[in-house]
């Protein structure tokens, strides 16, 4: 009888232990930063910083002046850009932004227009001042609606805030060429 | 007690008797077990070898192959000048990002990236550049294929003939054994293209 108990036990645990790898969330999913969602005034205010989402353009062709130089870069798909004003908060931070696609996709930030002017890449947001940036990805055009803008402290986005922009309803304006100006 | 039947002893003999061969095929069955799961953790072992081959398939331009995070289709290898008058082999073709996210590390991390041989001869470490502009190829989009230049510089004593351009990718685990979350894990080769490079610009 003993023996049959202890059987039983391990059973149970077995098929306890079974249940849970089945229907806990993995590790991605769990290790991921609180969402905080902006509210109707496109305004969201994370742990570190506030941010305001104040457009949306596409383009097929960026371009602006490095050093004295003129820099134009193209895409294969679109660029979009997300104009932003955000504010920090309790410490000097720098963030990093990211566009989930209507497909459920992730678009970082592209690194071909890190040394473009005012972009969030190189930006550092200090407690109380309040400054202008962009956000720049690329991206096939039908990602565009239905995505929406995510940003959040860059290299600590584990167990912190992650600011949810909505969705985009409509397209944003399209330029063939957009000249970045500082 | 009845005359002439067993005892009370011999009773507990025979039970302790029953109780040590119960004991015995416990163990033996123990022992069983383990011989079976060693057996079919070598068969399962074998199994698992042979799913990667030794050998990388050989690939044809037009073809694709995995490397990893992104797919490439190798369309043309060219012997060309650059401006200063130095061969580079350059070996063009469509690559895609078969992730969900942007990736930064196109050909995995740490980078491992196409190896060209031909003779004896070593050529050193390509750079990717994109076609289109000619600017380094820093991250790949999902959904967005992109026209690659390989580049590598060519020995001043290599003759062109026939070339082996070797491709590799990682492997990709869902569920890690660590913390059960998704890794990019050993490298393992995909497919190798053999080629004579043909006269570019």
């Amino acid at each position: 009888m003993i023996s049959v108990g202890n059987i039983a036990v391990v059973l149970f645990g077995a098929a306890a232990l079974g249940g849970m790898m089945n229907t806990v969330p993995d590790y991605n999913s769990s290790f991921q930063p609180f969402s905080i969602f902006a509210d109707q005034d496109g305004i969201g205010k994370g742990r570190q910083f506030t941010a305001e989402l104040t457009g949306l353009k596409s383009a097929k062709v960026i371009s602006y002046a490095q050093f004295g130089q003129e820099v134009s870069r193209d895409s294969s798909a679109t660029f979009l850009i997300a104009e932003l004003s955000i504010t920090g908060r309790t410490e000097s931070r720098q963030l990093e932004a990211i566009w989930l696609g209507a497909t459920g996709r992730q678009y970082s930030q592209s690194a071909r227009l890190e040394d473009a002017p005012r972009n969030l890449s190189s930006a550092r947001f200090e407690p109380g001042l309040t400054d202008r940036t962009i956000a720049v990805f690329e991206m096939p055009e039908d990602e565009i609606v239905g995505g929406r803008l995510v940003l959040a402290p860059r290299a600590s986005m584990v167990m912190d805030g992650a600011v949810y922009f909505a969705e985009a309803e409509a397209a944003p304006a399209n330029h063939e060429m957009l000249r970045l100006e500082p | 007690m009845v005359d002439g039947g067993p005892g009370i002893r011999f009773y507990r003999m025979m039970a302790q008797s029953l109780k040590s061969a119960v004991g015995r095929i416990r163990i033996r069955i123990i022992a069983a077990i383990g011989l079976v799961a060693a057996i079919v953790l070598t068969w399962w072992m074998k199994v698992e070898d042979a799913r990667i081959p030794d050998a990388p398939p050989p690939i044809a331009f037009g073809q694709p192959v995995s490397v990893g995070r992104s797919v490439f289709i190798p369309e043309k290898l060219a012997l060309a000048n650059d401006e200063n008058g130095e061969r580079k082999l350059v070996l063009t073709g469509l690559i895609e990002n078969v992730t969900g996210s942007t990736q930064v590390a196109v050909f995995g991390f740490p980078e491992m990236l196409p190896v060209l041989s031909s003779g004896d001869t070593e050529f050193p470490a390509p750079r990717v550049n994109l076609v289109r502009d000619d600017d380094f190829l820093k991250q790949l989009e999902p959904r967005i294929r992109e026209a690659i230049a390989i580049i590598w510089d060519v020995p001043p004593d290599w003759q062109a003939q026939d070339v082996l351009i070797a491709f590799s990718a990682q492997q990709f685990k869902l569920n890690d054994n660590l913390y059960s979350k998704s890794s990019w894990l050993q490298f393992h080769p995909t497919g190798r293209l053999t080629a004579r490079p043909e006269q570019g610009a």
